[in-house]
């Protein structure tokens, strides 16, 4: 979308005016159902996550100074509010950190659908799930993820190296049926 | 997709970092009723609370005009004076504005002859919108084939999403391309429509006629003068304005307003009391000075001054000392408005000069309406300022509740001898309905 034309959109938009809503959230609303979804369990909770962040969005639009990207602007409100929902349902854990932190390690990869891939992150344990997209699909820092979850550092790294050996060995296994599935056909 | 010998990472992050998918049509509907409710509470609230500061000045005001009234009216050595009622009455009107119910757009009534009617509402209207990219999707649906082959994509039974809209959504950044187009030419349409709504609604703004009826309470600031007591008078009035919007923010306004202003006259109970015992006698009564106010000398009808004992010996057939000194007039006002807020409640900031011409000038008794006289001297033309705040609620397109707690004070004297200081103001509250043209 054009630069004027979006903020001229936006403009109408902390005027209140309803299209002008809409349009903003026709626009975007499927990229942020993306991200919703990385920090949900499930669809439904991705559309709960995208509810509350679109209400965020319209009542804090007067404070976007039009300057930088607005999709990173909304972006980041939509992980806040993953990230709020995330505190306010889950207990204080007492620190677990793991010795066996595995960095850089290198796989042989192949394809996989992003249905699948999904399906593997939506499936962690929830705080697995928040470090690991926080982390390698946001890019935030360990110190910027301890921080908004309110865990050490240490946590942050051995619970993003607890979700990569999970996903790991997901993958793994996903990779050889396939290839015992695509054997299975050429036999 | 990817290199072999890739990070785990990897494989996440080019896979899901782009990642889209429409979520279902009615949430929209949700957010949106809920960005409403939202609205509306903190709109019942500012309503709330600018209506309890206006309350709360207009009080402050009332109490402290009372408070410098009952000076005024104090004479040095004021054993000589009654204790007077206080008649002064001021109603505090409230009006309860209901807050927006919704601030709908009408674009269904947009009349724009450039773009086709049909297709402003069509596109305007979600639910069709989303058919309509629904229905791209499917008529798109060998290119769609053809690129989710490319891409590798499936759709696994085993993702709680809705099949038919994940199927057409769920793609990876390079696929959905029509998706794309589609929606932003939907967007760069609704933007026009935005546009052309805002200028068709600026026309129809542009004129506007205001009736209102007010209650004012009058009083002055001047210099006292005579030795009878004076109180501060409600009154009603009321006219037509005619408001011209020059831009978003600005409006002219002018009509024809009729107001009454004045006072309430009481004598000392000595004179009362001498003239009731000279009547009651049939004595002859000394010679007293012309009776005197603060706006003027009072003259009898017939053009003969009138002496403070005439005046309250035809008043004491009643009982009753007071006398209501009114003046009434014709104002005809320039004023600039400004608006704050522009939604379903508005509110405006109202300042502006005025023209008045005298229609009325009479002294006449509280109880029996009786004409005693009139002031002498009154000038047929005076200028007043006034500022006022407008608040109004929209009921629809063409109609508007308004209520406006005003000030109006004059810049002259009102009357032509220079012996008189007496600069009238008043503070009032119209209510009113707005037409728009």
């Amino acid at each position: 979308m054009k630069d004027k034309k979006l903020e001229q959109l936006i403009k109408d938009s902390i005027k209140g005016k309803s299209k002008a809503q809409e349009c903003l959230y026709l626009e975007y609303s499927p990229k942020m159902m993306g991200v919703c979804l990385r920090y949900a369990k499930s669809y439904d909770e991705a559309e709960d996550i995208l509810h509350d962040g679109f209400i965020k969005i319209f009542q804090s639009l007067k404070s976007f100074r039009f300057e930088g990207s607005f999709e990173g602007w909304m972006r980041r409100i939509i992980v806040n509010t993953a990230l709020e929902r995330f505190r306010s349902k889950t207990q204080l854990h007492p620190v677990e950190e793991f010795d066996d932190i595995e960095e850089d390690e290198e796989l042989d990869v192949k394809d996989a659908p992003l249905d699948v891939l999904l399906n593997f992150i939506q499936d962690l344990p929830e705080r697995y799930r928040m470090v690991f997209s926080l982390y390698v699909l946001d890019g935030y820092p360990h110190n910027e993820i301890a921080e908004v979850m309110q865990i050490s550092v240490g946590t942050s790294k051995s619970n993003l190296a607890r979700a990569r050996s999970i996903l790991k060995s997901k993958l793994i296994a996903y990779w050889d049926d396939q290839d015992c599935k695509s054997n299975l056909r050429i036999c | 997709m990817l290199g072999k010998n890739g990070h785990i990472d990897k494989v996440f992050s080019e896979g899901l970092k782009d990642l889209s998918v429409q979520p279902r049509p009615e949430l929209w509907n949700k957010i949106n009723a809920d960005i409403k409710q939202g609205r509306r509470r903190k709109r019942a609230a500012v309503i709330f609370i600018t209506l309890a500061a206006a309350a709360s000045i207009a009080l402050l005001f009332t109490l402290s005009n009372g408070i410098l009234f009952q000076q005024d009216t104090e004479v040095k050595g004021g054993d000589l004076y009654s204790e007077m009622k206080d008649n002064l009455n001021l109603k505090n009107e409230s009006q309860r504005v209901e807050p927006a119910n919704k601030i709908d757009e009408q674009f269904a009534e947009l009349a724009n002859p450039v773009i086709n009617k049909t297709e402003i509402q069509k596109n305007l209207n979600t639910n069709v919108d989303r058919d309509d990219i629904a229905n791209t999707v499917e008529k798109s649906d060998i290119s769609m084939q053809m690129v989710l082959q490319k891409s590798q994509i499936h759709v696994l039974d085993n993702v709680e999403l809705n099949q038919e809209l994940f199927e057409k959504n769920l793609t990876k950044k390079k696929a959905p391309l029509t998706l794309l187009l589609k929606d932003s030419l939907i967007i760069a349409h609704n933007i026009k429509m935005i546009e052309q709504f805002d200028k068709n609604e600026r026309k129809k703004k542009e004129w506007s006629i205001l009736g209102q009826i007010s209650s004012a309470y009058s009083s002055y600031t001047g210099e006292k003068s005579g030795n009878n007591s004076e109180q501060g008078l409600l009154s009603i009035g009321g006219g037509v304005k005619l408001n011209w919007q020059t831009g978003k923010k600005l409006a002219i306004q002018t009509g024809i307003i009729y107001n009454k202003f004045g006072q309430q006259l009481a004598a000392r109970n000595q004179v009362f009391e001498r003239v009731a015992f000279n009547s009651g006698l049939t004595m002859q009564t000394d010679a007293v000075s012309d009776m005197k106010t603060s706006a003027g000398n009072l003259k009898k009808r017939g053009s003969t001054m009138l002496t403070d004992s005439e005046g309250f010996a035809a008043t004491s057939s009643n009982s009753t000392p007071d006398m209501i000194q009114s003046f009434e007039a014709i104002e005809i006002p320039f004023v600039l408005s400004y608006s704050l807020i522009d939604k379903k409640f508005g509110l405006h900031l109202n300042g502006g000069l005025s023209t008045n011409l005298m229609i009325g000038n009479r002294v006449y008794n509280k109880s029996t309406r009786e004409t005693i006289g009139e002031t002498d001297g009154i000038r047929t033309t005076n200028f007043s300022t006034s500022f006022s705040l407008g608040m109004e609620y929209r009921l629809n397109s063409k109609f508007s509740l308004s209520m406006e707690p005003s000030l109006k004070y004059y810049l002259n004297s009102i009357n032509k001898d220079s012996d008189f200081e007496y600069k009238p103001y008043s503070i009032g509250l119209s209510s009113g309905i707005r037409y728009k043209f």
